[in-house]
């Protein structure tokens, strides 16, 4: 019994390191600042074109936006999921 | 397995119908003119100035930049100028001075005036004579680059001075000219649009010529005499600097911004020239075929459909994995 809990404690704690070293290296990994001008450019051109050729792509692009990331949520979720299983499994 | 076919064909379609479009819009860069449509935005608008000076006795000096520089749709609203884009601007001058007088008349300063860069200038000088006058048709065609890094919905002044008129003697007046459309051939855009116009602004040059004649008639009296003559000419000068209109003629790079296609045809639209309603060939879209806009169209709404089933069937196989 006292070994399962330590082995829970244990997998909780690497999951949770885990956790902690992704959130460090974005914040301490700087990242070198693109030019948001150009790439704003570049997407607006990009977008124009699209509207003049496909007029219900860029219509229909919030939803598509929202529903990857729905997808982006569910992976998530499930991602915990198997994280929480992974902890709570002693008897392996 | 459901969720992983829906997925392939709804990324499938959904790149396809958002890559498509600019790879093919890059493909006929150069298609034939019927096929493109324009964006009349435009940029005009004329100088306040009246601070046209006499550096010396012959010559004078434009100090006076345009001070406004205003993108219009079809419903006058003000636009947005692109960031860190090159665009020319082509204008025109009247000058009338006394004959058999030597003028020497120069390009705009390569200047720089906050966010607007002069880049290039280049002119077209035109001359023709009568027994008392030599009248030149001058056509400036300037390279502008806003350099911000943002774009702006806020009016610009380009720093169009300098331009320096000089006479060896005599008297001299001149006037800005309405704006012809003619390409500077400084983009692919614009060898389009030349191509629309090639016919229409030589007889807008002809035209021009012929009103000025017709004006210059009207100074004829005031510059019998020298002396008088060249104060006629200043305040000849003053008047017609609020009649300086430059006419952004496109974009250097084949830019496809961010200003609205509302109009579908390519034809010229100069109504009004004076006021603000002098619309202007700016940007060219090529028109892709019906068939495959239709196509296209339809390759999105699949693909959104896709996507929607896709996590559809996401959602059911988290809740059922939970429920286990």
């Amino acid at each position: 019994m006292f070994a399962d809990l330590a082995k829970i404690i244990a997998k909780g704690a690497a999951v949770l390191g885990i956790i902690v070293l992704v959130i460090t290296l974005f914040s301490v990994v700087t990242i070198p600042t693109p030019q948001w001008g150009n790439i704003a450019t570049s997407i607006n051109q990009a977008y124009a074109v699209i509207r003049h050729w496909c007029p219900v792509a860029t219509t229909l692009l919030p939803i598509g936006i929202q529903l990857v990331s729905l997808e982006i949520a569910i992976m998530g979720v499930e991602l915990a999921g198997v994280a929480y299983r992974w902890v709570l499994k002693v008897n392996e | 397995m459901k969720e992983k076919k829906w997925k392939v064909i709804s990324l499938f379609l959904g790149l396809l119908s958002l890559l498509l479009p600019p790879i093919l819009q890059v493909k006929n860069a150069n298609a034939i003119v019927d096929n493109w449509t324009i964006n009349n935005a435009t940029v005009y608008h004329t100088t306040g100035s009246t601070s046209l000076t006499f550096t010396n006795g012959y010559s004078q000096e434009i100090t006076g930049p345009i001070t406004q520089l205003r993108f219009f749709s079809t419903s006058a609203q003000s636009q947005t100028i692109p960031a860190q884009q090159e665009f020319s601007l082509r204008f025109a001058m009247f000058i009338k001075s006394t004959a058999n007088n030597f003028a020497v008349i120069s390009c705009p300063n390569r200047s720089n005036s906050g966010n607007i860069q002069v880049v290039d200038c280049d002119m077209e000088i035109a001359k023709t004579s009568d027994e008392s006058f030599d009248y030149y048709n001058v056509w400036f065609n300037v390279l502008v680059k806003y350099n911000r890094e943002e774009s702006s919905t806020s009016d610009l002044s380009v720093p169009l001075t300098g331009v320096v008129l000089q006479y060896s003697s005599g008297s001299a007046s001149y006037r800005f000219s309405q704006p012809i459309m003619v390409i500077t051939g400084k983009s692919d855009t614009q060898k389009i649009i030349d191509a629309i116009n090639n016919t229409s602004s030589e007889s807008a040059v002809e035209q021009q010529n012929e009103t000025y004649q017709q004006e210059s008639t009207d100074y004829s009296t005031a510059e019998t005499s020298t002396d008088t003559g060249i104060n006629q000419g200043q305040n000849d000068i003053e008047q017609g600097g609020q009649s300086l209109i430059a006419v952004i003629t496109g974009f250097k790079t084949n830019v496809l911004d961010q200003i609205n296609t509302s109009s579908t045809d390519c034809n010229l639209n100069l109504g009004n020239p004076y006021g603000f309603n002098m619309g202007a060939i700016d940007l060219c879209y090529y028109n892709p075929p019906t068939w495959l806009t239709s196509l296209l169209n339809i390759c999105a709404s699949l693909a959104i459909v896709g996507l929607a089933l896709h996590v559809f069937w996401r959602i059911i196989n988290v809740i059922k994995g939970f429920s286990k």
